[in-house]
């Protein structure tokens, strides 16, 4: 519970350095909490914390159920799924899934919004998701050993 | 616990937010998910007084102390020189930008009230803006957002010292426009990146590259005759009734700070 905590207080620290920050696009810092907490703490609540920060990342868009919900709770459980399937984990393999998960994160808020908000991104540049997923990765390279450190 | 079981609860989760989107739909709502944000909110705003306060401290304390030889003080010297002209460069920078908000003010018969940007939308989807000033202001909902340099967008929620500002290129925006040259309306729409897409013009308008867009009015929420943009692309897809033409706004969105809220 105590952990559970602190990361939840992390995440606020993150979408509030997301908000202040980065005037164009963000990195999702998010992301790399839920994928770090699901890695430590195992699927179920790995999805849990997945769910309560997609929560708060939608309200801070003004959703009350949106698609960070189910998006990030897709990366809470199945990172830990993932890590599961090898013997050893390193730098290298955190931050290659972490750039895959960035990459269906965005597939899947985009579809869930499209098919449940009828708002279309079809006109929307490339560039901001790139972007997006090359600043999240470059994150989870830079909190990667802090956390590490802390969990050790 | 087994797989099997892990597997089972995630499906359930999954399935219950899936029934949750079904029956309300994606809607952004006002006000009911603002307490959530708040803690956000407030932390963006304890950032900028952090921020303002540890720059005021390295440059005027950290880079002098320690300083044992006259050499060394006078590097230091000169580096706290060059950081107080910086600093009067940017207050310049500021007052520059002030100065305009104020000539808004004395121009514009709408003026309601100045106000500083504290923070933005945390996410790559929406562009939504907050601002540091709210109800206690004599802001209320559906007031229009501008800078010196042209329309931002307008105002969404409002609490009682915070209001967020929905930018024209957020993929909910839609602004009633018209080509000044040309005199011919139609709706411009965020598209969620730095651009807006202006719909409706028809194909036999001969439109431009750098053609100024300023608001119609006809949407009953712009005022007339706001600089929005310039053209920026024009294209004539196959048989299309209409043209497909991209406008940059006037104003670049990324780096606003200080804005000016009108009413209608």
């Amino acid at each position: 519970m105590k952990r559970f905590s602190v990361y939840l207080v992390l995440a606020l620290f993150a979408l509030s350095i997301q908000a202040t920050f980065f005037p164009h696009i963000r990195p999702d810092l998010i992301l790399v909490l839920v994928c770090f907490y699901s890695l430590r703490e195992g699927q179920i609540k790995g999805m849990a914390y997945g769910a309560l920060t997609g929560l708060l990342m939608d309200s801070a868009s003004g959703f009350i159920i949106g698609p960070n919900i189910l998006s990030k709770s897709v990366v809470g459980f199945y990172f830990n799924r993932i890590r599961q399937k090898f013997f050893l984990w390193n730098v290298f393999l955190n931050t290659l899934f972490i750039c895959l998960f960035a990459i269906i994160d965005i597939i899947l808020v985009r579809v869930i919004l499209e098919v449940f908000s009828g708002l279309s991104f079809a006109m929307r540049s490339p560039e901001v998701s790139i972007l997006s997923v090359i600043y999240t990765t470059a994150g989870s390279l830079i909190i990667y050993p802090i956390l590490k450190e802390r969990q050790s | 616990m087994r797989q099997r079981n892990r597997f089972f609860i995630f499906i359930s989760v999954i399935a219950l937010t899936f029934a949750l989107l079904t029956y309300q739909g994606i809607e952004r709502e006002e006000g009911i998910s603002l307490p959530f944000t708040h803690p956000v909110y407030l932390l963006s705003g304890i950032y900028s007084h952090i921020t303002g306060k540890v720059e005021d401290f390295f440059e005027r304390y950290v880079f002098i102390i320690g300083k044992v030889d006259e050499n060394r003080r006078l590097i230091e010297r000169i580096r706290v020189i060059e950081q107080e002209r910086n600093r009067y460069i940017e207050a310049e920078a500021e007052n520059r930008r002030l100065r305009r908000l104020l000539a808004l003010k004395t121009k514009n018969p709408h003026f309601v009230t100045a106000a500083e940007v504290i923070a933005r939308d945390p996410g790559n989807w929406f562009h939504l803006l907050w601002i540091d000033k709210g109800l206690n202001d004599g802001i209320k909902k559906d007031m229009i957002a501008v800078s010196p340099d042209g329309l931002v967008g307008r105002v969404r929620d409002v609490l009682d010292e915070r209001a967020s500002i929905m930018l024209i290129t957020d993929v909910n925006s839609a602004v009633a426009v018209r080509i000044q040259q040309s005199r011919v309306d139609g709706i411009l729409e965020g598209r969620g990146d730095r651009m807006t897409f202006l719909k409706y013009i028809p194909r036999d308008v001969e439109v431009e590259q750098g053609q100024r867009v300023i608001t119609s009015g006809l949407d009953g929420i712009y005022p007339e005759g706001i600089l929005v943009g310039y053209i920026n692309s024009i294209r004539k897809e196959g048989e299309s009734f209409f043209q497909e033409i991209t406008v940059r706004p006037a104003q670049d969105l990324n780096r606003v700070e200080e804005i000016a809220i009108l009413r209608r």
